[in-house]
């Protein structure tokens, strides 16, 4: 059993700031683990990790309020699957 | 029954479990971090060594606001060992049982009585506040037993300890035993239960529910064989079952739990009432269904009382409530669709996924 909940956030960028500019405040939340820049739907992919649902609730909020970010949709991971 | 006290002797019984050792810094830190938790006795015998002497000075030189009680055998030279640390409270032992009258001291019982009465005559002839032990006294012949009680409290004992030394108690037992003892002296009970048959906080109870007004205790419930009771649980069930004692911080005792864990390598079994990792662990659907609308429906105290977190437990056992409430809690605005998808995902797995603290 894991120890903490683990989300996705996916967020719609503001075309008019750089990438680069968003992802920069984007690492400066703390729990958020790692960035993925994408191409399609979504702009970018954030996954966050805490053990309490309070801080993971917190994180959520902070990616919202960075400026840049437009809108977010947050997805609960169930299981990890690693294939290393 | 106004004020029950506690005693910890995690540094004399719970030294004595295998593989418990401190060192003397860390014997004087559990010894600070307990007086804190506003423990009222904490009990070592220096008559084990030379760094128990030394933790014994420095306990007593310490300023800790818990009465330093320091433990020996009914003995003069012990004794007279112990008085040259000048503390103000001793506790002398004599098994009481003709077990161990016979076996252990090759003393008759007439013997051990004169015995009893002349040390605690001279213990006390220096000053001290003293507590006289009957060791095995859960075994010992009643009416020998209450003979022994009305001779030392007589030569002056100010507290007398019963002890379960095998756990072979029950509480009614306890209780009746305790009833009889509380009769014969105007001294204060203690009480000292091994946990042999897993009755060592019911028996202290009881004994207490009788009269007696002390419990001995150590952190995780160390001690020899089956140990004693855990100081945690004594605390918390005389401030949730009887009111009493809130001013003893049972956070700071379950703090100490995971210290004793990390000094001495035994970790803390996950279902140890009050500091065990399970406690406020909930899992099966309708039990998180209902203690996410009122913590109390499925639990004794809340985790807030002891600075702990409930945590939620998510896996094929856990409803769609959980479900439902990460989405709300995480603005995931899951449609009953979704929430439905992924419940059924989760009774596939048939396991525990993951738990997370609220």
């Amino acid at each position: 059993m894991e120890s903490g909940i683990s989300v996705f956030i996916g967020a719609v960028t503001d075309e008019k700031v750089k990438t680069a500019t968003i992802v920069e405040r984007l690492r400066s939340v703390a729990g958020v683990k790692e960035i993925y820049e994408l191409t399609g739907n979504l702009d970018v992919m954030i996954f966050a990790q805490s053990d309490s649902l309070p801080e993971i609730n917190g994180i959520v909020e902070a990616v919202r309020a960075c400026s840049g970010v437009k809108e977010t949709t947050t997805y609960l991971v169930l299981e990890t699957t690693k294939n290393v | 029954m106004e004020k029950t006290l506690i005693l910890d002797t995690t540094l004399r019984e719970g030294e004595q479990a295998p593989l418990v050792h401190f060192t003397e810094e860390q014997a004087l830190r559990l010894a600070h971090t307990i007086d804190e938790a506003g423990v009222d006795f904490i009990e070592i015998s220096p008559i084990v060594g030379e760094k128990q002497r030394r933790i014994t000075k420095s306990m007593l030189a310490g300023k800790l606001r818990s009465t330093v009680v320091v433990h020996c055998r009914a003995k003069k030279e012990d004794i007279e060992s112990v008085l040259a640390l000048d503390p103000s409270f001793i506790a002398i032992y004599l098994s009481t049982s003709d077990a161990h009258l016979s076996h252990k001291l090759h003393l008759s019982r007439e013997d051990a009585l004169s015995r009893a009465v002349e040390m605690v005559e001279f213990a006390k002839s220096h000053g001290l506040k003293l507590r006289f032990t009957c060791e095995d006294a859960s075994r010992t012949e009643r009416s020998y037993l209450l003979d022994m009680v009305r001779a030392v409290s007589s030569a002056g004992a100010d507290r007398i300890s019963i002890t379960d030394t095998v756990g072979m108690m029950t509480p009614a037992l306890m209780f009746s035993l305790i009833n009889e003892v509380r009769a014969e002296t105007k001294a204060g009970i203690d009480l000292h239960c091994h946990n042999d048959l897993g009755l060592a906080l019911a028996n202290s109870l009881a004994g207490m529910e009788a009269g007696a007004d002390c419990i001995h205790a150590t952190i995780n419930g160390a001690g020899e064989r089956a140990g004693i009771p855990k100081i945690a649980e004594v605390a918390m069930a005389l401030q949730v079952l009887y009111g009493q004692r809130k001013d003893i911080s049972v956070e700071k005792l379950a703090s100490l739990s995971e210290i004793f864990s990390k000094l001495s390598g035994l970790p803390t079994d996950p279902f140890a009432p009050v500091v065990g990792q399970n406690v406020f662990r909930h899992k099966g659907g309708t039990h998180l269904a209902a203690v996410l609308r009122e913590g109390k429906s499925y639990e004794a105290y809340s985790p807030e009382s002891i600075g702990k977190k409930r945590r939620l437990v998510v896996g094929g056992y856990s409803g769609k409530n959980v479900l439902r409430y990460l989405s709300d809690s995480l603005g995931m605005k899951m449609t009953d669709a979704q929430v439905e998808k992924a419940f059924a995902r989760l009774k596939e797995k048939e396991r525990d996924l993951f738990d997370f603290s609220i």
